[in-house]
């Protein structure tokens, strides 16, 4: 009998002494923390909690700090959810508890790190949405599951976005999709190997950022602007097209071309010169102030021709013909959202195996005004409750899919210890 | 003591003359058109009703015609469509894809709504008592920037263009992105509202809308005085000097036909334009015009004052003084155009010509009533004989020998010089024209000879010389009124000036070819 109590210590000593901890886990450790498996101490920095917290009933006590998680993970924190809200931020249940074991359960393998259960954001998103200001109207509460999550808030607010927007590109996706292609300029480098028209694709200008999660924005040099030069006048175009940049640089540009040609064109100016004074002696030769002033003229009407330039695409705004200033106009550029998903995130790479026109109905998008970013219905083809009656084989529906608690970027920065540091320490 | 008396007497009246006059030169001039440059203010003298309330059109009329959309100039212009800067010069290419480069760079339409913004519009303006909310500014607008109404407006519509695309080649709602398909085919055009710019009667007929007028369109005495150019059009002339945005068009003795086209368009336009004033005038409305001084000879009343002149020397056109003589631009050349084609029906119109010069000239006050249904008869004939014969009359006759009887016809080789049609400026003008036209006809054709010569030519530049105003003056001053041989070199003021200009004609008539069929 006395063996029997004593070979299993002698055991749990001999096992101990060899530093493996494996005896005392749960379930393994996640893959990222087995550098520290053997380390009770590195997580488990409250002693004696599990205790507390049967004795006294608080949830609250927990043998993993925040602090033991923010040694690594110190961008992180359990107050950082919604801060770059417009609403204000979240107003939090006082009570609440909220650290990071609470969500982020280790012992039970990689995949459940990760995956926060959705119990605990419908905590809060299940019922109303208070923030610091008073009830949220711009947050949707009552959202329980994926099947009762509204439509994405840029859809949802049209008014809000023709706002953000008031000077949007005119774009038509279905003539450049076209299956019959697009007419290429003569000025087009490929009509040198005789093509006359090109079909393009989504890819042609929609490049991915690095990590491929999203797209990068578009931009006028590289993808519109062999096929929309910005000329408007073979005796103007000497040196290239114009710039793609504000009226009044393109003024100056254009202001120095026509200098130019005056100089060369002295006939031009002579005559014009000559007309507008009735001259009936003709003056022998043009001075620098009749190039000046017949380049002013002529700067009008290049105007008209530049600004029809620009409202090929943008919206302009003249200034009135009547008033005291001379007649300008400019362009106010478009502010097409970075993001189009306000609250949660999305990872085309992830979505390799679906091709664009899948979710993206462009091909028949003619207007500005059509909003391409697919409704979620879309994300509900393939996205669903595993446990769903009809039979599982959906993707992943979780709110971790897409949105995330931590607010990355209004976080704090991290500020943990260096790792070597961490490992020495006990 | 007499003596005394008188002269007392005469100092009195000299300085009572001296006073009213002082007082008549502080008082402006009651009439409008004679400031020049003060707008009148209102609280010296009540103004008069401004001159343009009644005149023409709103520009409503032009767009009655049809229903379709106008998508705006700007649906034209992408680089790859027709704003190219780089043409495409292949041969066997459909368009040259520099079209609204063209346009935009040298073409005088599509500055035309800038004009309304220039100094000279904005003086017409203020003499005219008028601003830009006027409803009878909408007569400016329907030429120098016609705007469709909303309705007929597509989304990318802006005003601002001018004489742009579509206001030749019609509205593009149906066939904007149809016409560069591969299953495109010209005769879907008509249906879908693109005009047949080909057709030269067609042509024609979009220009003297604007350049000559219609009811909708005017340009009245009052404006011309405002500062408006005269509108003299010919259809060759300014057609050459058009920067084009197509191909030169090289099919058989095309400049000649231009002309005729021209002719007859011009011509319907005037009568149209003349029965629509008569008729305003005929409804007694209380700001009507009539006559309207600009269907008159400019030249009748903004003359050189020297006596004797000229003019006196040629005697009174319509044989009565103190009646308007109607100009002779479009009409003569007309009613000689129409003789001189060799057709029936044309041949009665030179006789309703005839007759409305008679109404016209009976009195200083015309029977607006009878004008208006003589011209409106006219126009209506003219314009039934344009949709329904006009082309075939261009491709199947024969248009330098109509020029040929032209010419001869109005040089009153006909009949002898009984009664020669080249009395002042306007027909000499038009000869002039019509003689530049034949020239370039028989060049086009590589002719050397006849109107190809080279003797026609220099005899053609010397009578642009002689036709040419002397500078600082906008009439002419020296010029030869009556041109047969009989005119006596008595009374003239530049005998030499004037046998010049005629021997230039003779010779341009002994060029012309013999034979006519």
């Amino acid at each position: 009998m006395l063996l029997a109590a004593v070979v299993p210590l002698l055991w749990l000593g001999v096992d101990w002494s060899t530093g493996n901890r494996r005896t005392y886990w749960a379930r393994p450790v996640t893959t990222p923390h087995r550098f520290i498996e053997n380390d009770c101490g590195k997580c488990h920095t409250q002693p004696w909690q599990p205790a507390v917290r049967l004795v006294t009933a608080n949830d609250a006590a927990r043998s993993v700090a925040d602090s033991a998680c923010q040694h690594c993970h110190g961008e992180f924190s359990r107050d950082d959810h919604g801060l770059s809200s417009s609403d204000g931020a979240p107003r939090m249940p006082p009570d609440s508890v909220r650290d990071c074991v609470l969500c982020h359960q280790e012992h039970r393998g990689a995949e459940r790190l990760n995956r926060v259960a959705d119990a605990h954001c419908v905590a809060c998103h299940g019922g109303e949405l208070q923030t610091v200001a008073g009830k949220s109207d711009r947050f949707q509460g009552g959202i329980r599951d994926w099947e009762s999550h509204p439509e994405f808030a840029r859809l949802r607010d049209l008014v809000e976005l023709t706002r953000f927007d008031e000077t949007p590109l005119q774009f038509n996706h279905e003539k450049h999709l076209a299956a019959a292609g697009v007419k290429l300029p003569p000025s087009h480098p490929e009509t040198k190997n005789g093509k006359q028209t090109i079909r393009l694709v989504c890819s042609d200008c929609h490049q991915p950022t690095d990590d491929g999660r999203y797209l990068k924005p578009i931009v006028y040099e590289t993808h519109c602007g062999q096929c929309h030069p910005l000329a408007f006048s073979k005796k103007l175009a000497v040196g290239g097209p114009l710039p793609h940049s504000e009226p009044a640089q393109v003024l100056g540009v254009l202001r120095e071309r026509l200098m130019d040609y005056a100089r060369a064109n002295p006939v031009v100016v002579n005559a014009a010169r000559n007309e507008q004074q009735r001259a009936f002696i003709e003056s022998p030769a043009t001075s620098e102030h009749d190039r000046w002033q017949w380049v002013e003229g002529e700067l009008l009407s290049a105007s008209h021709g530049t600004k029809l330039l620009c409202q090929y695409c943008h919206r302009v705004q003249e200034s009135p013909r009547d008033g005291p200033k001379p007649w300008q106009f400019s362009v106010r550029p478009p502010n097409i959202p970075n993001r189009w998903l306000k609250h949660g995130s999305f990872d085309h790479a992830a979505h390799a195996m679906v091709r664009c026109e899948d979710c993206h109905a462009v091909a028949a998008s003619r207007f500005t005004s059509d909003i391409n970013l697919p409704k979620i219905e879309v994300c509900r083809n393939c996205h669903g409750n595993d446990s769903r009656a009809s039979g599982g084989g959906h993707a992943r529906s979780d709110c971790v899919e897409c949105h995330d608690y931590h607010d990355r970027r209004h976080g704090p920065a991290f500020s943990g210890q260096p790792m070597q540091a961490f490992l020495r320490e006990d | 003591m007499k003596g005394r008396m008188n002269s007392r007497f005469v100092l009195l009246a000299a300085i009572a003359g001296w006073l009213t006059a002082g007082t008549a030169v502080a008082q402006p001039p009651a009439s409008p058109m004679l400031q020049a440059t003060k707008p009148q203010s209102q609280s010296e003298n009540p103004s008069p009703p401004a001159p343009l309330s009644a005149v023409a059109g709103r520009g409503e009329q032009i767009w009655k015609s049809s229903k379709e959309k106008y998508l705006g100039a700007l649906s034209c212009s992408a680089a790859a469509c027709h704003g190219s800067v780089v043409a495409d010069t292949r041969p066997a290419a459909k368009s040259r894809r520099n079209e609204y480069v063209v346009w935009i760079e040298s073409d005088p339409h599509s500055r035309a709504h800038e004009t309304l913004w220039n100094d000279r519009s904005k003086i017409m303006l203020e003499r005219l008592q008028i601003d830009r909310g006027h409803p009878g500014y909408a007569n400016c607008l329907a030429c120098h920037s016609p705007e469709p109404p909303p309705a007929r407006r597509g989304p990318n519509y802006f005003v601002g263009n001018g004489v742009d695309c579509e206001s030749c080649h019609g509205p593009a709602e149906h066939w904007g992105d149809q016409h560069y398909r591969e299953d495109w085919k010209l005769s879907s055009a008509a249906k879908s509202g693109k005009t047949d710019t080909r057709n030269l009667a067609v042509r024609a007929d979009l220009c003297v809308g604007c350049h000559v007028g219609d009811a909708d369109r005017q340009v009245t005495h009052d404006l011309i005085a405002a500062g408006h150019p005269v509108l003299k059009f010919e259809l060759s002339s300014y057609l050459a000097l058009l920067p084009k945005h197509w191909r030169p068009e090289t099919s058989q003795d095309f400049e000649a036909k231009v002309w005729s086209a021209g002719q007859f368009a011009a011509a319907k336009a005037n009568f149209e334009l003349l029965a629509a004033q008569a008729s305003v005038a005929a409804a007694n409305q209380a700001d009507a015009v009539w006559p309207e001084f600009a269907q008159g000879d400019c030249f009748a009343c903004h003359h050189d004052l020297a006596s004797p002149g000229w003019r006196q020397e040629r005697g009174l056109v319509t044989g009565r003084p103190g009646t308007l003589p109607l100009s002779r631009w479009y009409v003569s050349a007309f009613e000689q155009a129409a003789m001189a084609s060799g057709d029936a029906e044309h041949g009665k119109w030179a006789g309703g010509v005839s007759n409305l010069r008679a109404m016209m000239e009976a009195s200083f006050l015309p029977n607006a009533s009878a004008v208006a249904d003589a011209a409106g008869d006219l126009s209506k004939q003219l314009h039934l004989w344009q949709s329904q014969k006009a082309a075939a009359f261009l491709a199947n006759g024969n248009a330098p020998s109509h020029i040929h009887q032209f010419l001869r016809g109005l040089a009153g080789e006909q009949n002898d010089h009984a009664a020669p049609a080249v009395v002042d400026w306007d027909t000499a003008a038009q000869f002039y024209l019509a003689a530049v036209a034949l020239n370039q006809n028989a060049l086009n054709q590589k002719q050397a000879g006849g109107a190809g010569s080279p003797e026609f030519t220099e005899a053609v530049k010397s009578l642009r010389r002689h036709l040419a105003f002397p500078a600082g003056f906008n009439s002419p001053r020296m010029f030869v009124g009556q041109l047969s041989p009989n005119a006596s070199p008595a009374l003239d003021a530049a005998p030499s000036s004037r046998e010049a200009a005629r021997q230039a004609i003779e010779k341009i008539l002994r060029l012309l070819p013999e034979t006519t069929p």
